[in-house]
Protein backbone atom coordinates (compact mmCIF):
# COMPACT_ATOMS: atom_id res chain seq x y z
CA UNK A 1 0.00 0.00 0.00
CA UNK A 2 1.40 3.31 -1.11
CA UNK A 3 1.42 5.93 1.55
CA UNK A 4 0.29 9.29 0.42
CA UNK A 5 1.89 12.34 1.97
CA UNK A 6 -1.27 13.09 3.96
CA UNK A 7 -1.96 9.63 5.33
CA UNK A 8 -0.41 10.42 8.69
CA UNK A 9 -2.61 13.48 8.94
CA UNK A 10 -5.76 11.52 8.21
CA UNK A 11 -4.82 9.02 10.88
CA UNK A 12 -4.09 11.72 13.38
CA UNK A 13 -7.31 13.45 12.55
CA UNK A 14 -9.34 10.27 12.95
CA UNK A 15 -7.67 9.52 16.25
CA UNK A 16 -8.44 12.98 17.57
CA UNK A 17 -12.08 12.73 16.56
CA UNK A 18 -12.38 9.31 18.17
CA UNK A 19 -10.57 10.56 21.26
CA UNK A 20 -12.96 13.47 21.56
CA UNK A 21 -15.93 11.17 21.21
CA UNK A 22 -14.54 8.74 23.75
CA UNK A 23 -13.84 11.56 26.23
CA UNK A 24 -17.36 12.88 26.01
CA UNK A 25 -18.83 9.40 26.14
CA UNK A 26 -16.96 8.49 29.31
CA UNK A 27 -17.54 11.89 30.88
CA UNK A 28 -21.28 11.72 30.35
CA UNK A 29 -21.34 8.30 31.97
CA UNK A 30 -19.36 9.43 34.99
CA UNK A 31 -20.77 12.89 35.64
CA UNK A 32 -24.25 12.72 37.17
CA UNK A 33 -27.18 14.48 35.57
CA UNK A 34 -27.69 18.13 36.52
CA UNK A 35 -24.09 18.36 37.74
CA UNK A 36 -22.76 21.85 37.11
CA UNK A 37 -26.07 23.52 36.45
CA UNK A 38 -25.83 25.69 39.54
CA UNK A 39 -22.23 25.07 40.56
CA UNK A 40 -19.81 22.18 40.84
CA UNK A 41 -22.45 19.92 42.33
CA UNK A 42 -25.55 18.00 41.36
CA UNK A 43 -28.30 20.60 41.18
CA UNK A 44 -31.00 17.97 41.70
CA UNK A 45 -29.61 17.27 45.19
CA UNK A 46 -31.11 20.58 46.36
CA UNK A 47 -34.66 19.49 45.61
CA UNK A 48 -33.99 16.03 47.02
CA UNK A 49 -32.82 17.44 50.36
CA UNK A 50 -35.63 20.01 50.43
CA UNK A 51 -38.22 17.29 49.79
CA UNK A 52 -37.68 15.52 53.14
CA UNK A 53 -40.71 15.62 55.42
CA UNK A 54 -40.62 17.80 58.55
CA UNK A 55 -41.34 15.86 61.74
CA UNK A 56 -41.90 18.75 64.13
CA UNK A 57 -45.10 20.59 63.30
CA UNK A 58 -44.93 23.63 65.56
CA UNK A 59 -47.48 25.13 67.91
CA UNK A 60 -49.72 26.48 65.15
CA UNK A 61 -50.44 22.92 64.07
CA UNK A 62 -51.34 21.96 67.67
CA UNK A 63 -53.58 25.02 67.88
CA UNK A 64 -55.73 23.69 65.03
CA UNK A 65 -57.35 21.19 67.41
CA UNK A 66 -56.10 21.95 70.92
CA UNK A 67 -56.89 25.64 71.02
CA UNK A 68 -57.93 25.54 74.68
CA UNK A 69 -54.61 24.13 75.87
CA UNK A 70 -52.53 26.34 73.59
CA UNK A 71 -54.41 29.38 74.93
CA UNK A 72 -53.61 28.36 78.50
CA UNK A 73 -49.95 27.84 77.64
CA UNK A 74 -49.73 31.23 75.93
CA UNK A 75 -50.79 33.02 79.12
CA UNK A 76 -48.22 31.46 81.42
CA UNK A 77 -44.45 31.36 81.54
CA UNK A 78 -44.15 28.25 79.41
CA UNK A 79 -45.40 30.25 76.43
CA UNK A 80 -41.97 30.04 74.80
CA UNK A 81 -41.77 26.26 75.11
CA UNK A 82 -42.80 24.39 71.99
CA UNK A 83 -45.44 21.72 72.67
CA UNK A 84 -43.29 19.10 70.95
CA UNK A 85 -40.39 19.67 73.37
CA UNK A 86 -42.31 17.55 75.86
CA UNK A 87 -44.80 15.67 73.67
CA UNK A 88 -42.42 14.64 70.89
CA UNK A 89 -42.64 15.31 67.14
CA UNK A 90 -46.26 15.46 65.97
CA UNK A 91 -45.94 14.53 62.30
CA UNK A 92 -47.61 11.12 62.62
CA UNK A 93 -50.19 12.47 65.03
CA UNK A 94 -51.22 15.28 62.69
CA UNK A 95 -51.18 13.07 59.59
CA UNK A 96 -53.33 10.47 61.33
CA UNK A 97 -55.81 12.97 62.74
CA UNK A 98 -56.11 14.85 59.45
CA UNK A 99 -56.61 11.56 57.65
CA UNK A 100 -53.96 12.39 55.06
CA UNK A 101 -51.37 9.90 54.06
CA UNK A 102 -52.83 7.44 56.52
CA UNK A 103 -51.25 4.42 54.94
CA UNK A 104 -49.70 2.42 57.69
CA UNK A 105 -50.15 4.95 60.48
CA UNK A 106 -51.91 3.30 63.38
CA UNK A 107 -53.65 5.04 66.26
CA UNK A 108 -50.86 3.77 68.47
CA UNK A 109 -48.15 5.38 66.35
CA UNK A 110 -50.12 8.61 66.27
CA UNK A 111 -50.41 8.81 70.05
CA UNK A 112 -48.21 11.47 71.57
CA UNK A 113 -46.75 10.83 75.03
CA UNK A 114 -47.94 12.77 78.06
CA UNK A 115 -44.61 13.46 79.70
CA UNK A 116 -44.87 13.56 83.46
CA UNK A 117 -41.35 12.61 84.35
CA UNK A 118 -39.53 14.78 86.83
CA UNK A 119 -36.31 14.24 84.91
CA UNK A 120 -37.82 16.03 81.92
CA UNK A 121 -38.65 19.13 83.99
CA UNK A 122 -35.20 19.09 85.52
CA UNK A 123 -33.55 19.23 82.09
CA UNK A 124 -34.40 22.92 82.15
CA UNK A 125 -34.99 23.68 85.83
CA UNK A 126 -32.19 21.88 87.68
CA UNK A 127 -29.93 24.45 89.34
CA UNK A 128 -26.64 24.68 87.48
CA UNK A 129 -23.94 27.30 87.76
CA UNK A 130 -23.86 27.78 84.01
CA UNK A 131 -27.57 28.61 83.79
CA UNK A 132 -28.41 32.32 83.52
CA UNK A 133 -29.35 33.41 87.05
CA UNK A 134 -32.59 34.98 85.90
CA UNK A 135 -33.87 31.60 84.71
CA UNK A 136 -36.03 29.81 87.32
CA UNK A 137 -34.07 26.84 88.59
CA UNK A 138 -34.17 24.66 91.69
CA UNK A 139 -32.15 22.24 93.68
CA UNK A 140 -34.63 19.33 93.56
CA UNK A 141 -33.94 18.20 97.12
CA UNK A 142 -34.00 21.66 98.60
CA UNK A 143 -37.14 22.66 96.71
CA UNK A 144 -39.35 20.01 98.27
CA UNK A 145 -37.61 20.08 101.66
CA UNK A 146 -40.46 21.99 103.29
CA UNK A 147 -42.82 19.24 102.24
CA UNK A 148 -40.99 16.98 104.68
CA UNK A 149 -41.45 13.88 102.64
CA UNK A 150 -38.65 11.43 103.15
CA UNK A 151 -37.36 9.14 100.51
CA UNK A 152 -38.99 8.95 97.09
CA UNK A 153 -39.03 11.89 94.72
CA UNK A 154 -42.21 13.89 94.21
CA UNK A 155 -43.19 14.50 90.62
CA UNK A 156 -43.24 18.15 89.65
CA UNK A 157 -46.66 17.77 88.00
CA UNK A 158 -48.22 16.88 91.35
CA UNK A 159 -48.19 20.61 92.06
CA UNK A 160 -47.21 22.39 88.84
CA UNK A 161 -49.27 21.99 85.71
CA UNK A 162 -46.82 21.97 82.79
CA UNK A 163 -49.25 24.02 80.71
CA UNK A 164 -49.68 26.58 83.45
CA UNK A 165 -46.72 26.13 85.79
CA UNK A 166 -47.12 29.14 88.07
CA UNK A 167 -50.72 30.20 87.44
CA UNK A 168 -50.05 33.82 86.72
CA UNK A 169 -52.71 36.33 87.60
CA UNK A 170 -51.54 38.57 84.79
CA UNK A 171 -50.86 37.19 81.31
CA UNK A 172 -47.19 36.52 80.83
CA UNK A 173 -47.22 38.74 77.75
CA UNK A 174 -48.84 41.67 79.51
CA UNK A 175 -46.87 41.43 82.75
CA UNK A 176 -45.36 44.76 83.68
CA UNK A 177 -41.75 45.74 83.06
CA UNK A 178 -39.59 46.41 86.10
CA UNK A 179 -36.01 47.68 86.33
CA UNK A 180 -33.70 44.68 86.39
CA UNK A 181 -33.68 42.91 89.76
CA UNK A 182 -30.38 41.94 91.38
CA UNK A 183 -30.25 39.36 94.10
CA UNK A 184 -27.24 38.25 96.13
CA UNK A 185 -26.90 34.96 94.24
CA UNK A 186 -26.62 36.81 90.93
CA UNK A 187 -23.08 37.78 91.90
CA UNK A 188 -22.18 35.56 94.86
CA UNK A 189 -21.74 31.81 94.78
CA UNK A 190 -22.12 30.71 97.54
CA UNK A 191 -24.24 33.53 98.97
CA UNK A 192 -22.57 35.16 102.03
CA UNK A 193 -24.54 35.10 105.23
CA UNK A 194 -23.96 38.76 106.13
CA UNK A 195 -26.77 41.02 104.90
CA UNK A 196 -25.59 43.50 102.28
CA UNK A 197 -26.37 46.49 104.51
CA UNK A 198 -23.81 45.29 107.05
CA UNK A 199 -21.00 44.81 104.56
CA UNK A 200 -18.63 47.73 104.70
CA UNK A 201 -17.83 49.25 101.34
CA UNK A 202 -20.34 47.17 99.42
CA UNK A 203 -21.67 48.91 96.36
CA UNK A 204 -25.21 50.15 97.11
CA UNK A 205 -27.84 47.80 95.70
CA UNK A 206 -31.50 48.47 95.31
CA UNK A 207 -33.68 46.22 97.34
CA UNK A 208 -37.45 45.87 97.27
CA UNK A 209 -37.67 47.95 100.44
CA UNK A 210 -36.01 50.97 98.80
CA UNK A 211 -39.04 51.65 96.61
CA UNK A 212 -41.77 49.62 98.26
CA UNK A 213 -40.81 50.50 101.87
CA UNK A 214 -44.22 50.59 103.50
CA UNK A 215 -45.28 47.35 101.87
CA UNK A 216 -42.09 45.48 102.73
CA UNK A 217 -42.06 46.66 106.32
CA UNK A 218 -45.63 45.48 106.67
CA UNK A 219 -44.81 42.19 104.97
CA UNK A 220 -41.94 41.55 107.39
CA UNK A 221 -44.40 41.43 110.30
CA UNK A 222 -46.65 38.80 108.75
CA UNK A 223 -46.27 35.01 108.56
CA UNK A 224 -45.33 34.98 104.88
CA UNK A 225 -42.12 36.84 105.59
CA UNK A 226 -40.39 33.46 105.63
CA UNK A 227 -40.57 33.49 101.84
CA UNK A 228 -38.93 36.11 99.63
CA UNK A 229 -40.77 38.73 97.59
CA UNK A 230 -39.78 36.85 94.44
CA UNK A 231 -41.54 33.69 95.60
CA UNK A 232 -44.82 35.25 94.54
CA UNK A 233 -43.60 38.13 92.39
CA UNK A 234 -41.68 36.01 89.95
CA UNK A 235 -39.69 37.77 87.31
CA UNK A 236 -37.80 36.94 84.15
CA UNK A 237 -35.14 39.06 82.58
CA UNK A 238 -36.19 40.31 79.17
CA UNK A 239 -33.34 42.69 78.31
CA UNK A 240 -30.12 44.03 79.78
CA UNK A 241 -32.04 46.55 81.87
CA UNK A 242 -35.56 45.24 82.27
CA UNK A 243 -37.31 42.35 83.92
CA UNK A 244 -40.88 41.27 83.43
CA UNK A 245 -42.46 40.90 86.84
CA UNK A 246 -45.57 38.88 87.56
CA UNK A 247 -48.28 39.40 90.15
CA UNK A 248 -49.46 36.20 91.72
CA UNK A 249 -52.63 36.05 93.71
CA UNK A 250 -54.22 33.27 91.76
CA UNK A 251 -55.85 30.63 93.92
CA UNK A 252 -53.98 27.85 92.13
CA UNK A 253 -50.72 29.59 92.89
CA UNK A 254 -51.47 29.61 96.62
CA UNK A 255 -52.42 25.95 96.39
CA UNK A 256 -48.97 25.07 95.03
CA UNK A 257 -47.86 25.18 98.67
CA UNK A 258 -51.08 24.99 100.67
CA UNK A 259 -53.11 22.23 99.05
CA UNK A 260 -53.31 19.04 101.08
CA UNK A 261 -51.36 16.26 99.41
CA UNK A 262 -50.33 12.89 100.84
CA UNK A 263 -46.67 13.83 100.66
CA UNK A 264 -46.99 17.13 102.51
CA UNK A 265 -46.52 17.48 106.23
CA UNK A 266 -49.29 19.59 107.87
CA UNK A 267 -46.94 20.45 110.71
CA UNK A 268 -44.61 22.21 108.28
CA UNK A 269 -47.15 24.30 106.44
CA UNK A 270 -50.89 25.08 106.80
CA UNK A 271 -52.75 22.82 104.41
CA UNK A 272 -56.30 22.92 103.08
CA UNK A 273 -58.39 20.43 101.15
CA UNK A 274 -59.46 21.90 97.86
CA UNK A 275 -62.12 22.75 96.84
CA UNK A 276 -63.72 21.23 99.98
CA UNK A 277 -62.23 24.14 101.97
CA UNK A 278 -64.71 26.52 100.36
CA UNK A 279 -67.66 24.40 101.45
CA UNK A 280 -66.33 23.87 104.97
CA UNK A 281 -66.04 27.59 105.47
CA UNK A 282 -69.29 28.22 103.61
CA UNK A 283 -67.60 30.57 101.26
CA UNK A 284 -69.32 31.71 98.11
CA UNK A 285 -66.48 31.83 95.61
CA UNK A 286 -67.20 35.20 94.07
CA UNK A 287 -63.93 35.47 92.25
CA UNK A 288 -62.46 32.02 91.85
CA UNK A 289 -59.14 33.42 90.72
CA UNK A 290 -58.51 35.59 93.76
CA UNK A 291 -60.45 33.64 96.39
CA UNK A 292 -57.55 32.99 98.80
CA UNK A 293 -56.27 36.51 99.20
CA UNK A 294 -59.76 37.85 99.76
CA UNK A 295 -59.76 36.18 103.18
CA UNK A 296 -56.10 35.51 103.85
CA UNK A 297 -54.47 38.72 102.66
CA UNK A 298 -53.49 39.53 106.22
CA UNK A 299 -51.12 36.56 106.20
CA UNK A 300 -49.28 38.06 103.23
CA UNK A 301 -49.01 41.82 103.14
CA UNK A 302 -51.12 44.91 102.96
CA UNK A 303 -53.49 44.77 100.03
CA UNK A 304 -55.35 47.72 98.61
CA UNK A 305 -58.47 46.77 100.56
CA UNK A 306 -56.79 45.66 103.78
CA UNK A 307 -55.58 47.14 107.02
CA UNK A 308 -52.03 47.47 108.32
CA UNK A 309 -50.56 44.72 110.45
CA UNK A 310 -50.96 46.79 113.61
CA UNK A 311 -54.62 47.39 112.90
CA UNK A 312 -55.34 43.70 112.49
CA UNK A 313 -53.77 43.27 115.91
CA UNK A 314 -51.68 40.31 115.31
CA UNK B 1 -5.90 18.02 -0.41
CA UNK B 2 -3.52 17.17 -3.20
CA UNK B 3 -0.37 15.23 -2.67
CA UNK B 4 1.72 18.23 -3.73
CA UNK B 5 0.27 20.57 -1.20
CA UNK B 6 2.36 21.12 1.85
CA UNK B 7 0.89 21.68 5.25
CA UNK B 8 2.88 24.07 7.37
CA UNK B 9 3.14 23.64 11.10
CA UNK B 10 0.66 26.37 11.98
CA UNK B 11 -1.97 24.93 9.68
CA UNK B 12 -1.35 21.48 11.11
CA UNK B 13 -1.87 22.62 14.68
CA UNK B 14 -4.99 24.60 13.85
CA UNK B 15 -6.37 21.69 11.88
CA UNK B 16 -5.71 19.17 14.62
CA UNK B 17 -7.25 21.28 17.35
CA UNK B 18 -10.31 22.02 15.26
CA UNK B 19 -10.69 18.33 14.55
CA UNK B 20 -10.38 17.42 18.23
CA UNK B 21 -12.86 20.06 19.26
CA UNK B 22 -15.16 18.96 16.45
CA UNK B 23 -15.00 15.43 17.79
CA UNK B 24 -15.86 16.63 21.26
CA UNK B 25 -18.80 18.66 19.96
CA UNK B 26 -20.09 15.77 17.88
CA UNK B 27 -19.57 13.48 20.88
CA UNK B 28 -21.54 15.68 23.21
CA UNK B 29 -24.31 15.94 20.62
CA UNK B 30 -24.35 12.16 20.26
CA UNK B 31 -24.37 11.46 23.99
CA UNK B 32 -26.40 14.46 25.00
CA UNK B 33 -29.23 13.83 27.45
CA UNK B 34 -32.35 15.92 27.64
CA UNK B 35 -31.77 19.07 29.72
CA UNK B 36 -32.30 18.45 33.43
CA UNK B 37 -35.66 19.44 34.79
CA UNK B 38 -35.83 22.77 36.49
CA UNK B 39 -34.67 22.87 40.11
CA UNK B 40 -37.85 23.48 42.05
CA UNK B 41 -37.81 23.46 45.83
CA UNK B 42 -41.09 24.61 47.36
CA UNK B 43 -43.75 26.94 46.14
CA UNK B 44 -42.87 30.57 46.57
CA UNK B 45 -39.31 29.79 47.59
CA UNK B 46 -36.58 31.11 45.32
CA UNK B 47 -33.16 30.25 46.76
CA UNK B 48 -31.63 33.29 45.06
CA UNK B 49 -33.56 35.62 47.40
CA UNK B 50 -31.99 34.14 50.52
CA UNK B 51 -28.68 33.94 52.36
CA UNK B 52 -29.26 31.96 55.50
CA UNK B 53 -27.50 32.95 58.69
CA UNK B 54 -27.76 31.89 62.33
CA UNK B 55 -27.57 33.68 65.65
CA UNK B 56 -26.81 31.96 68.94
CA UNK B 57 -27.43 33.99 72.10
CA UNK B 58 -25.08 32.44 74.65
CA UNK B 59 -26.44 34.73 77.36
CA UNK B 60 -29.82 33.05 77.08
CA UNK B 61 -28.93 29.37 76.66
CA UNK B 62 -29.96 27.28 79.67
CA UNK B 63 -28.26 24.09 78.47
CA UNK B 64 -31.41 21.97 78.48
CA UNK B 65 -30.45 20.15 75.28
CA UNK B 66 -33.89 20.50 73.65
CA UNK B 67 -32.20 21.59 70.43
CA UNK B 68 -29.97 18.50 70.38
CA UNK B 69 -32.91 16.17 70.94
CA UNK B 70 -35.09 17.91 68.35
CA UNK B 71 -32.28 17.86 65.77
CA UNK B 72 -31.57 14.19 66.35
CA UNK B 73 -35.22 13.27 65.85
CA UNK B 74 -35.93 15.59 62.94
CA UNK B 75 -32.89 14.53 60.98
CA UNK B 76 -32.53 10.93 62.12
CA UNK B 77 -29.03 11.59 63.41
CA UNK B 78 -27.28 8.34 64.37
CA UNK B 79 -26.76 7.78 68.09
CA UNK B 80 -23.48 9.10 69.41
CA UNK B 81 -23.15 11.76 66.70
CA UNK B 82 -24.50 15.28 66.80
CA UNK B 83 -25.26 17.91 64.18
CA UNK B 84 -25.72 20.40 66.97
CA UNK B 85 -24.55 20.11 70.54
CA UNK B 86 -24.23 22.22 73.67
CA UNK B 87 -20.92 22.89 75.39
CA UNK B 88 -20.58 24.09 78.94
CA UNK B 89 -17.68 26.32 79.97
CA UNK B 90 -16.90 26.72 83.65
CA UNK B 91 -14.05 28.98 84.66
CA UNK B 92 -12.78 28.79 88.22
CA UNK B 93 -11.29 31.72 90.12
CA UNK B 94 -7.82 30.27 89.53
CA UNK B 95 -8.61 30.32 85.80
CA UNK B 96 -8.90 26.57 85.46
CA UNK B 97 -11.29 25.92 82.62
CA UNK B 98 -13.66 23.00 82.53
CA UNK B 99 -15.34 22.35 79.18
CA UNK B 100 -17.91 19.61 78.94
CA UNK B 101 -20.54 18.36 76.56
CA UNK B 102 -21.69 14.97 77.87
CA UNK B 103 -23.18 13.10 74.88
CA UNK B 104 -23.59 16.43 73.14
CA UNK B 105 -25.94 17.40 76.00
CA UNK B 106 -28.69 15.30 74.40
CA UNK B 107 -29.75 14.48 77.95
CA UNK B 108 -28.88 17.93 79.30
CA UNK B 109 -26.46 18.43 82.19
CA UNK B 110 -27.07 16.50 85.38
CA UNK B 111 -24.60 18.25 87.66
CA UNK B 112 -22.08 21.06 87.83
CA UNK B 113 -18.65 20.29 86.45
CA UNK B 114 -16.74 21.76 89.38
CA UNK B 115 -17.50 20.55 92.88
CA UNK B 116 -19.67 22.60 95.26
CA UNK B 117 -16.63 23.95 97.11
CA UNK B 118 -14.81 25.17 94.04
CA UNK B 119 -14.88 28.95 93.55
CA UNK B 120 -16.33 29.44 90.10
CA UNK B 121 -15.74 32.78 88.40
CA UNK B 122 -18.21 32.28 85.61
CA UNK B 123 -20.00 29.57 83.79
CA UNK B 124 -22.10 29.53 80.65
CA UNK B 125 -23.38 27.36 77.83
CA UNK B 126 -22.45 27.61 74.16
CA UNK B 127 -24.56 25.73 71.62
CA UNK B 128 -22.64 24.76 68.51
CA UNK B 129 -23.65 23.82 65.00
CA UNK B 130 -22.35 24.14 61.44
CA UNK B 131 -21.31 27.71 60.77
CA UNK B 132 -22.32 27.54 57.10
CA UNK B 133 -19.17 29.48 56.26
CA UNK B 134 -18.99 31.74 53.23
CA UNK B 135 -15.45 30.50 52.53
CA UNK B 136 -15.81 26.99 53.88
CA UNK B 137 -12.87 24.62 54.03
CA UNK B 138 -15.02 21.50 53.82
CA UNK B 139 -16.50 22.18 50.39
CA UNK B 140 -13.09 23.03 48.94
CA UNK B 141 -11.55 19.67 49.74
CA UNK B 142 -14.35 17.45 48.43
CA UNK B 143 -12.83 15.52 45.53
CA UNK B 144 -16.15 14.73 43.86
CA UNK B 145 -18.26 17.84 44.40
CA UNK B 146 -20.60 16.08 46.79
CA UNK B 147 -20.65 18.85 49.36
CA UNK B 148 -21.44 22.33 48.21
CA UNK B 149 -22.83 25.80 48.90
CA UNK B 150 -26.48 26.01 47.95
CA UNK B 151 -27.55 29.21 46.17
CA UNK B 152 -29.09 30.33 49.47
CA UNK B 153 -25.90 29.91 51.48
CA UNK B 154 -26.40 26.53 53.14
CA UNK B 155 -23.64 23.93 53.10
CA UNK B 156 -25.21 20.62 52.08
CA UNK B 157 -24.08 17.07 51.39
CA UNK B 158 -25.34 15.20 48.32
CA UNK B 159 -25.78 11.74 49.83
CA UNK B 160 -26.12 9.94 46.51
CA UNK B 161 -22.84 11.39 45.27
CA UNK B 162 -20.70 11.39 48.43
CA UNK B 163 -18.26 8.49 48.60
CA UNK B 164 -17.47 8.84 52.28
CA UNK B 165 -13.75 9.61 51.99
CA UNK B 166 -13.92 11.85 55.05
CA UNK B 167 -11.72 14.69 53.76
CA UNK B 168 -14.39 17.23 54.66
CA UNK B 169 -14.66 15.82 58.18
CA UNK B 170 -10.96 16.52 58.64
CA UNK B 171 -11.11 19.90 56.95
CA UNK B 172 -13.85 21.43 59.08
CA UNK B 173 -12.10 23.49 61.79
CA UNK B 174 -15.22 23.45 63.94
CA UNK B 175 -15.76 19.69 64.15
CA UNK B 176 -19.23 20.03 62.72
CA UNK B 177 -19.08 17.01 60.40
CA UNK B 178 -19.00 13.28 60.95
CA UNK B 179 -19.17 10.15 58.87
CA UNK B 180 -22.59 8.55 59.00
CA UNK B 181 -21.61 4.94 59.57
CA UNK B 182 -25.00 3.61 58.50
CA UNK B 183 -25.02 5.33 55.13
CA UNK B 184 -21.28 5.62 54.54
CA UNK B 185 -21.50 9.32 53.74
CA UNK B 186 -20.47 12.57 55.34
CA UNK B 187 -23.21 14.01 57.54
CA UNK B 188 -23.76 17.48 58.91
CA UNK B 189 -26.26 20.19 59.80
CA UNK B 190 -28.43 21.06 56.79
CA UNK B 191 -29.93 24.03 58.61
CA UNK B 192 -33.08 21.91 58.26
CA UNK B 193 -33.10 22.71 54.55
CA UNK B 194 -36.38 20.81 54.17
CA UNK B 195 -37.95 23.10 56.76
CA UNK B 196 -36.52 26.53 55.98
CA UNK B 197 -37.41 26.14 52.30
CA UNK B 198 -41.01 25.56 53.42
CA UNK B 199 -40.96 28.66 55.59
CA UNK B 200 -40.69 26.70 58.85
CA UNK B 201 -38.09 27.41 61.54
CA UNK B 202 -35.30 24.86 61.94
CA UNK B 203 -36.04 22.09 64.43
CA UNK B 204 -33.52 23.47 66.95
CA UNK B 205 -34.84 27.04 66.74
CA UNK B 206 -38.39 25.82 67.24
CA UNK B 207 -37.37 23.60 70.15
CA UNK B 208 -35.40 26.24 72.08
CA UNK B 209 -37.52 27.30 75.06
CA UNK B 210 -35.63 30.53 75.73
CA UNK B 211 -35.10 31.97 72.25
CA UNK B 212 -31.34 31.43 72.30
CA UNK B 213 -31.33 30.46 68.63
CA UNK B 214 -32.43 32.35 65.58
CA UNK B 215 -32.18 31.47 61.92
CA UNK B 216 -32.95 33.99 59.22
CA UNK B 217 -32.31 35.67 55.91
CA UNK B 218 -29.24 37.91 55.94
CA UNK B 219 -30.30 39.41 52.58
CA UNK B 220 -33.47 40.88 54.06
CA UNK B 221 -32.73 44.07 55.96
CA UNK B 222 -35.97 43.81 57.91
CA UNK B 223 -35.51 40.22 59.02
CA UNK B 224 -35.34 39.33 62.72
CA UNK B 225 -31.77 38.19 62.34
CA UNK B 226 -30.56 41.47 60.80
CA UNK B 227 -32.38 43.37 63.52
CA UNK B 228 -30.69 41.28 66.19
CA UNK B 229 -27.28 41.76 64.59
CA UNK B 230 -27.82 45.51 64.57
CA UNK B 231 -28.83 45.55 68.22
CA UNK B 232 -26.41 43.15 69.85
CA UNK B 233 -22.66 42.66 69.91
CA UNK B 234 -21.52 39.36 68.61
CA UNK B 235 -18.45 37.27 67.89
CA UNK B 236 -17.49 34.54 65.46
CA UNK B 237 -15.80 31.22 66.10
CA UNK B 238 -12.15 31.17 64.95
CA UNK B 239 -12.48 34.28 62.77
CA UNK B 240 -8.73 34.25 62.06
CA UNK B 241 -9.10 31.14 59.91
CA UNK B 242 -10.78 33.20 57.23
CA UNK B 243 -13.66 30.81 56.82
CA UNK B 244 -16.14 33.68 57.20
CA UNK B 245 -18.71 31.82 59.30
CA UNK B 246 -22.37 32.88 59.09
CA UNK B 247 -23.17 31.74 62.62
CA UNK B 248 -23.03 34.75 64.95
CA UNK B 249 -22.55 34.29 68.69
CA UNK B 250 -23.97 36.91 71.04
CA UNK B 251 -21.97 37.23 74.26
CA UNK B 252 -19.19 34.97 73.04
CA UNK B 253 -16.36 34.59 75.56
CA UNK B 254 -12.71 34.57 74.59
CA UNK B 255 -12.33 31.12 76.14
CA UNK B 256 -14.68 29.57 73.58
CA UNK B 257 -13.03 27.90 70.61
Amino acid sequence: MRHRRTTHLTRGFTLLVLGGLAYQGIRVQLVPATFGELGTYRAAALAEIAAEQPLFQGRDACNECHEDIVDTVRKDTHRTVNCEDCHGPAQLHVAYQMGEDDEGITAEMALLPKEKDRALCLLCHRRLRARPVSFPQIDPDEHVAFLRRDGAAVDCVECHSPHEPIFLLTDAESARLHPVIRECFHCHDPVPETPVAEVEGHVPVFQCIDCHGELVEDFEKRPHSIVSCATCHLYTQVSDTADRIFKNGNVKFCLLCHEEKPFKDPAAIPLVRWPAHLDEEEIAAVDREKTCIQCHWEKIHLMSWGETAEETDR
Amino acid sequence: MSADEKLDRREFVTFSLTAGAGGAVIGSAVFARPPAEEVTLHEGYDPRDFTWGFVVDTTRCIGCGSCVRACAKENDVPEGYYRTWVERYEIAKDETINVQSPRGAIAGFLRDGFGPDEAVMKAFFVPKLCNHCLASACTQVCPVGATFHSPDGVILVDRTHCMGCGYCVQACPYGCRFLNQELGVADKCTLCYHRITRGLPTACVQACPVGARLCGNLDDEDSEIRKKLRERRYGLLKPDLGTRPKCFYIGLDLEVV
